[in-house]
């Protein structure tokens, strides 16, 4: 599943990691990538949804020099059928990003904001109070120290 | 992106072996995380400190290891849930053999208590999570997929919901109450399930009455052959018999009104079998019969004997609390929520069921007691104006004949204190 990494954060990533001509360049290169998302995800669903979409294409595409077989398959299974030209045209531009950064830098980036999602875990039923209260005997009237007396039918000898 | 239920999402993820991107189903078994959950044992019956010491490190081991699951993702909780045994035994045990407070004393040491709480914390959030198909609006279950799942894996069958209703219905009623709606809900082969369950509970009765030489069945009514062993009945069995009887009684009757407490829903289920009846007929035979045989032993050991007859007075109770509770979900509410056109059905079921228990005058007087017939017969009279008042009259004639040459008493009795010591 993807992680909680954001678009914002990699273009943050992007503007506190390059000067500004290299930032320009790579400027276009994430347009392309956004513009592709929403080729692939369809405007329909917001910008939200097209962020998060080419968020997906840049993590898959930014160890790929092309697009491949397993790629295809994994964008396909997201987002059904989607036109081949994007998919090409944003592995490219996140190959000429990747460019400019070390392996571990990139690494860096995905699982740190990984790791941040982790630990921002939500506890499951955290605010719920669980009662520790359990079923119990109910009271009773004590043990009848002298047999049933009371409570036995008086029989009649009156035939 | 669009949010798909974890039935259907995949995942996108570099194999480990190849390094080649791979898409997996999220419902996966290499999903999993390594982990072996260890099972529960109950607190020493002593306070013996190894013991203790061995109690606590098992379960705080398995209290974290609960935690753990429960901070996991929506995805990952499902992995570990469908596909680690080890966590599913481990529950198991807790349910089995976590300490019902009505069975054992809970005289444990502050510790003891302590890793109990947060274990019995983590246990119910554990089951609470297991039955909640939609977590949030992005982490969700396709309902009947869900229903599937729970189902073909075992996660929950009617033993597990019976002794979750007797290890936290008390405090937790309403939340089990939507937990257990749901998977009935999501999953209908519970119900069959159910209705499966209902003759073994009726063979429980017939056990018990087996043990007790109290057999109804036709066999009963034949002469006892020459050879044949001796029939012990409670008055003459051994006292650790009766009392094994005793608490299989309490318990019994306990986990089946903790369970319609929570889930009255099931009461049809229970009603197919002539459920009301067999109870009357049950309670009937046992009741007197075991109230006796501790009456007698008065010789014996006397605070195993007032134990007895606490937990005997208490099984009596629940047991009138079910059958209320049958009748009250069967034919009152329905009559109370109905138009006119349906209540006479449920009118009639009710005239049944009475007219079924007149015979059994023991339980008759002590339904009464707690909760009176006049007040039900009226109810049905403000129903409907075409009531037939024959019948009704011939079930309050029969209750009032039930309490003839026995003295009313002013309080309920098994609702009542128990007098200053």
């Amino acid at each position: 599943m993807s992680s909680e990494l954001t678009w914002k954060k990699i273009v943050k990533f992007v503007e506190d990691s390059l000067n500004k001509k290299e930032q320009q360049s790579v400027n276009e290169d994430l347009r392309t990538i956004l513009q592709a998302a929403k080729q692939i995800v369809g405007t329909e669903n917001g910008q939200e949804a097209i962020e998060s979409g080419a968020v997906f294409l840049f993590k898959i595409f930014h160890t790929k020099e092309c697009v491949g077989h397993d790629e295809t398959k994994a964008i396909k299974q997201v987002f059904g059928p989607f036109p081949s030209s994007s998919a090409t045209a944003a592995c490219n531009a996140t190959c000429r990003i990747a460019s400019f950064f070390t392996e571990e830098q990139l690494t860096t980036l995905i699982q740190k904001t990984e790791r941040q999602n982790d630990d921002k875990r939500v506890f499951f039923g955290k605010n719920i109070v669980v009662s520790f209260d359990m079923h119990d005997l109910d009271h009773s009237e004590d043990l009848p120290i002298n047999g049933e007396a009371k409570t036995q039918k008086t029989i009649s000898l009156d035939y | 992106m669009p949010v798909l239920p974890l039935d259907e999402l995949q995942l996108t993820e570099t194999d480990p072996k190849t390094g080649k991107l791979r898409t997996i189903p999220a419902l996966h078994p290499e999903m999993k995380a390594d982990r072996s959950f260890v099972l529960y044992k109950p607190p020493p019956k002593v306070r013996e400190p190894a013991l203790v010491e061995e109690f606590l490190e098992r379960a705080k081991f398995i209290a974290d290891d609960l935690n753990w699951l429960l901070a996991l993702p929506h995805d990952k909780f499902w992995c570990q849930v469908l596909f680690d045994e080890t966590l599913q035994k481990c529950l198991d045990s807790y349910l089995c053999h976590a300490p019902r407070k009505f069975d054992a004393s809970l005289d444990f040491p502050p510790e003891v208590n302590d890793v109990q709480k947060c274990l019995h914390r983590s246990v119910f959030l554990t089951f609470l999570r297991m039955s909640t198909h939609k977590e949030s609006k992005e982490h969700f279950i396709t309902p009947a997929v869900f229903g599937e799942i729970l189902y073909n894996n075992f996660l929950f069958d009617i033993p597990k919901i019976l002794d979750l209703c007797v290890l936290f219905g008390k405090g937790n009623g309403s939340l089990l109450q939507k937990m257990i709606e749901n998977i009935f809900t999501q999953q209908s082969s519970y119900f069959s399930d159910l209705n499966e369950t209902v003759p073994t509970i009726l063979q429980v009765f017939n056990n018990i009455l087996q043990e007790c030489g109290l057999q109804c069945d036709g066999a009963s009514a034949t002469p006892q052959k020459l050879e044949e062993r001796v029939r012990v009945t409670p008055r003459d069995m051994p006292l650790q018999a009766l009392k094994d009887i005793v608490l299989y009684f309490c318990d019994t009757w306990t986990t089946l009104w903790a369970f319609l407490d929570v889930f009255p829903l099931a009461c049809q289920t229970f009603q197919k079998h002539d459920f009301c009846y067999r109870l009357a007929s049950f309670y009937e035979l046992t009741i007197p019969e075991l109230e006796s045989a501790i009456k007698k032993r008065a010789s014996e050991d006397n605070s195993l004997l007032a134990d007895l007859w606490r937990r005997l007075s208490h099984s009596r109770k629940k047991m009138v609390e079910v059958f209320h509770i049958l009748i009250n979900q069967i034919c009152l509410q329905p009559i109370l929520e109905s138009s006119c056109e349906n209540i006479q059905l449920f009118i009639e079921e009710f005239l049944q069921i009475f007219t079924s228990v007149l015979q059994e005058r023991r339980f008759l007087r002590d339904y009464d007691e707690l909760f009176p017939v006049t007040d039900d017969v009226s109810l049905l009279q403000q129903a409907s104006s075409t009531l037939d008042d024959t019948r009704t009259a011939y079930i309050i004639q029969a209750v009032e004949s039930a309490w003839e040459g026995v003295e009313r008493r002013k309080t309920p009795v098994v609702g009542s204190l128990p007098p200053p010591m």
